[in-house]
């Protein structure tokens, strides 16, 4: 379990989340969905040691890591896929996934394994990554996350912005990654693809989860900005 | 002919120099103002350990060592408690080093200006092409050329140039793949000052070994660096080429115009490039 528990954080003075609670498991896909500015990339974010909690804790499996540092979180087995992918523009695409693996022991994820799962990455690997289309840049995200072998993978809007044919490829790898153990938060703002991978959804607004439950079918107005509950 | 090789011996000279400013200024950020006295150093603990081991090579090897080790320790106790702070405060604490280091070798070896005989095999000079030039003078390009292939095939091909790569331009990227980016900013240090050690060393036979060396070169290294695009190794490269050879030529025909010359071709670069021959955000690669 990956879990963070009543945890603030704040931004110089003002807080982006309240006292948040949230959790994955392994091998679960957890949903967590809402509008622009609720507070989703920081939650993740805080999960990933890249902003410190202001109070509440971050517990991997048992083990409290509240003050781990981001290197030795990704070592832990967490992995976060940013909002904006952040693909080293300089490095080809085949080096972006050498280099996620310097710093880890093998596993069950290598290149050719990546490769299997986005065929496209194995045809633009010796490309330099600002070369990249936006569909291809997320799967090299994803390939890249995958390359240090996490528990855990923190998905930042992952299909933000592609084109639907990639997305339902994405969509695939997802559950697949999923289907290996791996636990997964997928991050959106609107419910559309959570609903086919997700069995859990938690709905976030203003730094507080407003709604948390298994039943997909009535999110759409619990998180849709028109009908949004507080 | 033997202008031209005087010229590429600066060049080198000035690319060790300049390959440890732009690595450093690349990975930490920082414009190492200490990296002139680091030479200095780097140059005297040769001198120590010529004296000491009664040869010229094992200085090649100690003072680079000696001066590495150094620089991770500068790094860890006085930069990277100021990296939470603005740029000016590492500015300032390199500012600080040049003082320390410069009343550590005035206290150690005093003011007197000392020299380092080249090794046996390469004193006297060789007739080549209808001049005499001198033997240290080619193995100082050899060896630069070397250093340079080293440095090239470290960043392109190595697991660290690779990490160097990323690290410099998205450290929190990095360091969100596992990658422990305080190490990464102590090794560049490191080498940055282990390459200063090298031109200090290379430096003895050909210059005088003295207080003042290191600032009276430091100059011509911000220009190079500055010329080739800060952060920019390759650019590094042309850099040093551009001043050295301007060095050699001015001093054949214009001496009483040498530093001028070299201004002039800064101002032109960046007259042409403004933000050097090389862009940054091609860094290191
Ligand atoms: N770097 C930052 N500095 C200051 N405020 C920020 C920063 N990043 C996000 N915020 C604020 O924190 C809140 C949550 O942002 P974020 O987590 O990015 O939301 P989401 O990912 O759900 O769109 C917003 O009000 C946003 O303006
Ligand atoms: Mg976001």
């Amino acid at each position: 379990m990956l879990a963070l528990s009543q945890a603030d954080v704040f931004y110089g003075r003002a807080q982006a989340l309240h006292a948040l609670d949230l959790g994955v498991a392994p091998a679960e896909i957890v949903a967590m969905v809402g509008r622009n500015g609720a507070g989703k990339s920081t939650a993740l974010k805080a999960l990933a040691g890249l902003l410190s909690l202001g109070a509440g804790r971050r517990l991997l499996d048992g083990r409290d890591i509240t003050g781990l540092a981001p290197h030795r979180t990704s070592r832990a087995g967490v992995a976060l896929v940013p909002e904006d992918r952040q693909i080293f523009g300089n490095l080809s695409a085949e080096e972006n996934l050498d280099l996620a693996a310097v710093s880890h022991r093998p596993g069950p994820w290598t290149k050719a394994r990546v490769f299997a799962l986005f065929p496209r990455l194995a045809e633009r690997a010796r490309a330099r990554g600002l070369t990249l289309s936006g569909g291809e840049q997320q799967m090299l995200a994803i390939g890249r996350a995958l390359m240090t072998n996490p528990r855990y993978l923190l998905l930042d809007e992952p299909t933000e912005g592609l084109a639907p044919v990639v997305v339902a490829q994405m969509c695939n790898a997802i559950a697949a990654i999923a289907r290996d153990g791996v636990g997964i938060l997928l991050v959106e703002q609107n419910a559309k693809v959570p609903r086919l991978l997700a069995r859990r959804f938690l709905v976030v607004d203003g730094g507080r989860i407003t709604w948390e439950g298994t039943d997909a079918a009535d999110i759409d107005e619990r998180f849709n900005p028109m009908n949004a509950v507080h | 002919m033997s202008t031209l090789i005087i010229g590429l011996s600066i060049s080198m000279l000035l690319f060790l120099l300049a390959a440890g400013l732009t690595l450093i200024f690349g990975m930490l950020g920082v414009i190492n103002f200490a990296h002139g006295a680091l030479y200095m150093l780097g140059a005297y603990l040769a001198f120590q350990a010529h004296a000491t081991f009664g040869s010229f090579w094992p200085a090649l090897i100690v003072s680079p060592l000696c001066l590495a080790a150094a620089g991770l320790a500068i790094e860890r106790l006085t930069l990277r408690p100021l990296y939470p702070r603005t740029h000016e405060f590492q500015l300032l604490a390199t500012f600080g080093l040049i003082l320390v280091i410069e009343e550590v070798v005035r206290v150690v070896w005093g003011l007197d200006y000392r020299h380092l005989t080249p090794p046996p095999g390469l004193t006297g000079s060789v007739a080549l092409f209808g001049s005499d030039i001198a033997r240290y003078r080619l193995f100082v390009i050899g060896f630069g050329a070397a250093v340079i292939a080293a440095l090239f095939f470290g960043i392109e091909r190595t697991k660290l140039g690779l990490v160097l790569r990323a690290a410099s331009v998205n450290p929190t990227m990095a360091a969100t793949l596992g990658i422990d980016v305080n190490l990464v900013r102590s090794l560049v240090f490191a080498l940055g000052a282990g390459l200063a050690g090298i031109g200090g060393t290379i430096a003895g036979p050909l210059l005088p070994i003295q207080l003042s060396m290191g600032f009276t070169i430091i100059l011509d290294c911000f220009i190079v660096v500055v010329i080739g695009g800060l952060g920019n190794i390759k650019g590094a490269v042309f850099g040093a080429l551009l001043i050295g050879m301007t060095r050699a030529f001015g001093q054949l025909y214009a001496p009483e115009w040498i530093d001028i010359a070299t201004y002039v071709v800064l101002l032109a670069v960046l007259l042409v490039r403004p933000q050097g021959l090389f862009a940054a955000k091609e860094r290191l690669a």
